[in-house]
């Protein structure tokens, strides 16, 4: 049964840009074959975290993965678990972790699907010892309209697989696929936060404890001329006990019920958060113990969080540099975000490992990566992010498109030229927003 | 172990509802029309902690079959404890043909009340069961969008009513629940325009696993509503519609 769903709305998680949509086909089993109208362009979609465009088709068609939430298989002695593309993250991390299990790489909400974790080649802040998730797929299953349903792996339509990891949907639709999951040995971790007075110490202390631990990422106060932080190094607790795994400490939930008339990230709001985080955080020494839930997915204890922009939404911005210049061009870009005035509360940084993703389209690459997010103030948060843009494409970094909302063609041509290589395998009459700005 | 006998178990409200039986350790047997699908659905709930015995495939218009699958559902678990009728199609609004009216009837209703008289009759002889029927506020009240529907699933909601009457009476320990849910975005509503009202499947399954809870905890002489409406505020909904003079009522595009 094909369900042909009236457009509603679908939004994307930055609730900018906004955008309509004139059908949504929802397929409810795997095995049933899809009819798409010709007249439209298709995208598929899942639980619609991205932040901008690539979730989006507007004036198009989306295809649904909210029909495919069966699990296939898992087998608890190798880890390997086999989903459908509309199971989410949480999903699996409720069926797995009680035995043992976790993701090998997570992203910062579990409200993901599998499909869409694979179609953004989502990564985290084990990336320096673990790769991208696409590194952790071992096959996908494929729909495509010549050919039905295709497996595709490293060993087989080789060039599919590499496609579809990072393809922004474009290349057919996930109908499931099967993955390695990691073993742990506890639902706990070990968390390290450092303070540091500036930038130059964040390398140094970057360096020395990316050694130690699989999971590390920095906070920065972009208010602060010389970019104090916060440095958090993490790693799984190897506690026994893994048989009472299943309760821990899974965050309270908490909602954002409506969208406020204004947003609530301001100049003021912004400078009282960051004093108040620093002086809290740079507190504590030592390694202190907490849950696997509630280091992973913070902010997935706050339902809804992106409402807090206000109507007119935010856009995120996340870029990576190639570490031979990440130093010069990291603080060139703090710089111009602290000259603006704007920013967030949250600006993040990361050294991404030297690991090359299976992705022909993915966006980590070795370097150093910051990710923030602007309240949308029109035009002058705009120029902003085209001035952020040249600087990253000077030093030959590039954009994270699943959080991007707005740069140029010409930029993602610049920055991805393994585009061209790309297009060969989009499925005809797929597309998107986000394509559509950076293909034309 | 809860026994749980699912018929038209690929709808996806029967879906949901499994998902979370599952869960909490339940045993099912699945009946639906395509094999295929029902192997999909069996080895999910295997994964999220169910029991699923070999899935049975039927035609349900078939009534003949009914007292058979029903039979297979017994031996194969020892027994069942709660039955869910979730099967159903929707027939597209406007203008009823004979052969959509009769089908309609036929599938919504006749089958849903054949079904539920099957698995009555051994649940009087078993001594205990729960019975939930999962029909419409459609039911409520003839309306010229989708009549046949509305009909069919009143024939479900009238046959609960007294059955349930009927089984308290006989002081056979068997329950039941008329289940009607409100609009629900479901591929048996695709294509409808979805406004404020709507909820997805996984809202009604909660609902749902709830009546099976708090009837699980029934205690002696406790009084449970053999009518819910998922969700509650849809009991106020259809107090308003079915109050509404024919005078005005003929002049809506309900």
């Amino acid at each position: 049964m094909t369900a042909h769903h009236s457009a509603s709305n679908y939004e994307s998680w930055g609730h900018y840009p906004k955008a309509t949509h004139r059908a949504v086909v929802t397929p409810s089993f795997r095995s049933v074959s899809i009819t798409l109208d010709k007249g439209l362009s298709w995208l598929p979609r899942g639980n619609g975290r991205s932040y901008g465009d690539v979730c989006l088709n507007p004036d198009n068609g989306l295809i649904s993965s909210s029909g495919l939430q069966r699990l296939i298989s898992f087998d608890p002695e190798s880890g390997i678990l086999h989903a459908e593309s509309g199971v989410l993250l949480s999903e699996i991390i409720d069926l797995v972790v009680p035995v043992g299990w976790f993701l090998p790489v997570t992203p910062g909400t579990m409200f993901v699907t599998l499909g869409g974790a694979i179609a953004n080649d989502v990564h985290g802040k084990n990336h320096h010892t673990h790769g991208t998730f696409g590194k952790w797929v071992r096959s996908i299953d494929i729909v495509r309209a010549d050919s039905g349903t295709v497996v595709c792996s490293l060993s087989q339509n080789e060039g599919l697989f590499r496609a579809t990891i990072g393809g922004l949907g474009l290349t057919g639709f996930i109908v499931a696929a099967e993955i390695q999951l990691e073993r742990i040995e506890s639902p706990f971790m070990l968390v390290r936060e450092k303070p540091f007075q500036g930038i130059d110490e964040f390398w140094d202390l970057d360096e020395a404890m990316r050694k130690d631990y699989p999971y590390t990422v920095a906070w920065i106060d972009c208010l602060d001329k010389n970019g104090r932080g916060i440095y958090t190094a993490a790693r799984s607790c190897h506690s026994p006990g893994v048989g009472s795994m299943l309760n821990a400490g899974a965050p309270k939930s908490i909602n954002f019920p409506v969208a406020p008339p204004f947003s609530l990230v301001n100049g003021w709001s912004l400078r009282l958060f960051n004093k108040a985080y620093y002086a809290t955080h740079s507190r504590k020494q030592g390694e202190c113990m907490t849950s696997l839930m509630k280091y992973h997915y913070p902010l997935d204890g706050i339902k809804n969080w992106n409402r807090m922009y206000g109507p007119k939404g935010f856009l995120q911005y996340q870029c990576v540099v190639p570490s031979k210049d990440s130093r010069f061009a990291i603080s060139e870009l703090l710089r111009k975000i602290r000259q603006s005035g704007q920013g967030s509360f949250l600006a993040v940084l990361k050294t991404f490992g030297d690991e090359i993703s299976t992705g022909m389209l993915s966006f980590p690459m070795p370097g150093a990566t910051l990710a923030l997010d602007f309240p949308f103030k029109g035009a002058s948060t705009t120029r902003l992010l085209d001035n952020l843009d040249a600087i990253v494409s000077a030093v030959g970094g590039r954009i994270y498109p699943a959080k991007d909302a707005r740069m140029s063609a010409g930029t993602f041509l610049a920055t991805y030229p393994q585009m061209t290589d790309f297009t060969k395998y989009i499925e005809p009459g797929f597309s998107s927003g986000f394509w559509r700005r950076v293909s034309q | 172990m809860r026994r749980v006998l699912v018929v038209g178990a690929t709808s996806a409200m029967a879906q949901e509802t499994a998902k979370i039986l599952a869960g909490e350790g339940s045993r099912f047997f699945l009946v639906g029309r395509d094999k295929t699908k029902l192997t999909d659905i069996a080895a999910d709930l295997v994964l999220r902690g169910g029991k699923v015995d070999e899935p049975y495939a039927i035609n349900i218009a078939n009534l003949n079959g009914h007292l058979d699958m029903v039979e297979r559902a017994f031996e194969a678990m020892g027994g069942v404890d709660v039955l869910i009728v979730a099967h159903g199609t929707n027939p597209d609004l406007g203008w009823q043909s004979w052969e959509v009216a009769t089908e309609t009837i036929m599938v919504n209703g006749v089958s849903a009340v054949s079904v539920a008289a099957a698995v009555a009759d051994r649940f009087v002889k078993q001594g205990h069961g729960l019975i939930l029927l999962i029909s419409s506020v459609a039911g409520d009240r003839g309306k010229q969008s989708n009549y046949t529907y509305c009909a069919a699933k009143a024939l479900v909601s009238r046959y609960a009513e007294g059955l349930r009457h009927r089984l308290i009476k006989m002081k056979s320990g068997v329950r039941v629940v008329d289940i009607k849910p409100g609009l629900t975005d479901t591929p048996l509503t695709a294509g409808l325009k979805k406004g404020l009202l709507w909820v997805g499947p996984a809202t009604i399954a909660t609902g749902i696993v709830g009546i099976i809870h708090r009837y699980e905890n029934l205690k002696v002489g406790q009084y449970l509503p053999g009518t819910v409406y998922l969700p509650s505020f849809w009991r106020f909904v259809m107090l308003v519609i079915r109050h509404i003079p024919d005078k005005l009522f003929i002049k809506t595009n309900l």
